[in-house]
């Protein structure tokens, strides 16, 4: 089986080697991601209010009591990237941004020992990430060119939640890493022989380990559909 | 797996007409799977249950079990007639090098480690239709119907007495069935030249689950394949002279 992948993995740097024609692009982005942060789901929110599945099952209300729907975060996404483009494969790497700039915070309703009151809450997320893919470009026209691709990346970042109520107050951060797959796709409108125009849709799967903080818990889930759109300035050398 | 079988059977046989012209190829490709199969919802099931352990005992201690990604090999078997695509595959994923683990360790009773082994074929079928893009490049879309073979072993040091996961009882707990499913892929490919082309593809496995007894009928488990992959590979096209 070893034998097997080796020889495969030969035939295809061979097969590419005259592909590999071109240019190195740096592309300069930002968009957002409509819901970041997966669940949100920490061990402090299952022993005292009775959650379990995080922001998916925490809103809750009563008559009496005016509550606001928790929803979830929206993210703004930056970044910067380098690409190397052959004639029909290319590869990329670069550094992202994901931060919540809306939803995330609300009220909802929890029983201490004293009747219901309203709990404050507030979930918010940022992190960054290092992708590492790899894909095929496809020319179309003479303008436009698609790509497809996947890889991994490393993500790193912070989720912090906070929960007030007249009865208590608690606040926590978890910081902590995981390598998401990545899987893009994206299509660019060459406007001159150095730049063109790009967008495209990125989608992150993956989560931390377990990041425990004193006696709370939870995992930082990168995962993520982010919509993109930013310039692409091209260098073009010849390889040997 | 008979009925199966015989659908594929039936399908070929009324398709034999148009294998008149058209292309083989068979390609292997090399993937992730992004959820280790069954694997991300047994594992959140039983660390669900280690921390309501904890809840019970505080000073218990918990590793949870985390899910890795699983990787995959798939052959490819296709046939291209003008723009449609029909492929039947071979599929092997499993949690290879390592396996998932986790442990609990109550304060009046033994560390309990709990360590989980996964693997499983799958073949799907899929047709579809192939969209030139450019002189050496096309899209595909495909979709159909799979059928998966999947085996689960959980295995734990110490159990306890009564069971601390009182659906898992056993230090050993095998598990396999077939499972039937439905996919969606879409991917792109790039020809190389006369006889190779690179490809890369995204597919959605979509499957009820279905209880699945152990081998010694002390326990049941839920298994299905809900996931996606993606994956790269070769594509080597026959020259059959049509």
């Amino acid at each position: 089986m070893m034998k097997i992948k080796i020889y495969t993995a030969l035939i295809v740097l061979a097969a590419s080697a005259e592909v590999f024609a071109s240019s190195v692009s740096i592309i300069f982005k930002g968009g957002f991601a409509p819901e970041i942060g997966g669940s949100m789901h920490t061990g402090w929110q299952a022993e005292h209010l009775d959650v379990y599945d995080g922001i998916n099952d925490i809103n809750r209300s009563k008559s009496g009591i005016k509550v606001s729907t928790i929803e979830k975060p929206v993210g703004a996404v930056a970044g910067a990237e380098a690409r190397y483009t052959g004639d029909t494969l290319y590869f990329k790497t670069g550094a992202d941004i994901v931060y919540s700039c809306a939803g995330g915070s609300g009220s909802t309703i929890n029983d201490f020992g004293s009747g219901d009151e309203k709990v404050d809450v507030d979930y918010s997320l940022w992190f960054y990430y290092v992708p590492v893919t790899a894909g095929i470009v496809i020319d179309y026209w003479d303008e436009v060119r698609i790509f497809a691709g996947g890889g991994a990346a490393y993500a790193y970042g912070t989720f912090s939640s906070s929960f007030k109520s007249d009865s208590i107050e608690y606040d926590a951060s978890f910081s902590g890493y995981g390598i998401p797959l990545v899987a893009e796709l994206g299509c660019e409108y060459i406007l001159t022989d150095n730049a063109a125009l790009f967008c495209g849709i990125i989608y992150l799967y993956g989560r931390s380990s377990i990041i425990e903080n004193g006696n709370d818990y939870t995992r930082i889930d990168f995962t993520s559909l982010s919509f993109t759109a930013g310039l692409i300035f091209f260098y073009d050398f010849q390889a040997d | 797996m008979t009925k199966y079988i015989t659908g594929i059977i039936i399908f070929l046989t009324l398709a034999a007409p148009v294998f008149a012209a058209g292309s083989f190829s068979t390609g292997i490709l090399f993937g992730v799977d992004a959820k280790g199969g069954s694997v991300g919802k047994i594992a959140d099931d039983l660390n669900y249950e280690m921390r309501i352990i904890k809840a019970g005992d505080p000073a218990a201690e918990v590793e949870e079990i985390p899910v890795y990604y699983a990787p995959s090999l798939t052959l490819n078997f296709r046939y291209l007639y003008d723009r449609l695509m029909l492929q039947l595959g071979w599929e092997y994923s499993a949690t290879v090098l390592y396996n998932e683990t986790g442990s609990v360790k109550p304060t009046a009773a033994p560390e309990n480690k709990i360590e989980i082994e996964y693997s499983r074929f799958t073949f799907p079928l899929s047709a579809g239709v192939v969209i030139p893009a450019g002189k050496r490049t096309r899209f595909y879309m495909a979709g159909g119907f799979n059928m998966s073979f999947i085996m689960l072993e959980i295995t734990q040091s110490d159990p306890g007495s009564p069971a601390m996961f009182s659906n898992i009882p056993d230090e050993t707990s095998s598990y396999s069935g077939y499972i039937p499913g439905f996919h969606f892929k879409v991917g792109t490919e790039v020809i190389l030249d006369r006889n190779y082309s690179v490809l890369f593809e995204y597919t959605r496995y979509m499957s009820k689950s279905l209880a699945v007894e152990s081998e010694n009928k002390n326990s049941e488990i839920k298994l299905g394949l809900d996931t996606f992959e993606i994956a790269f590979g070769i594509n080597y096209t026959v020259d059959t002279g049509l």
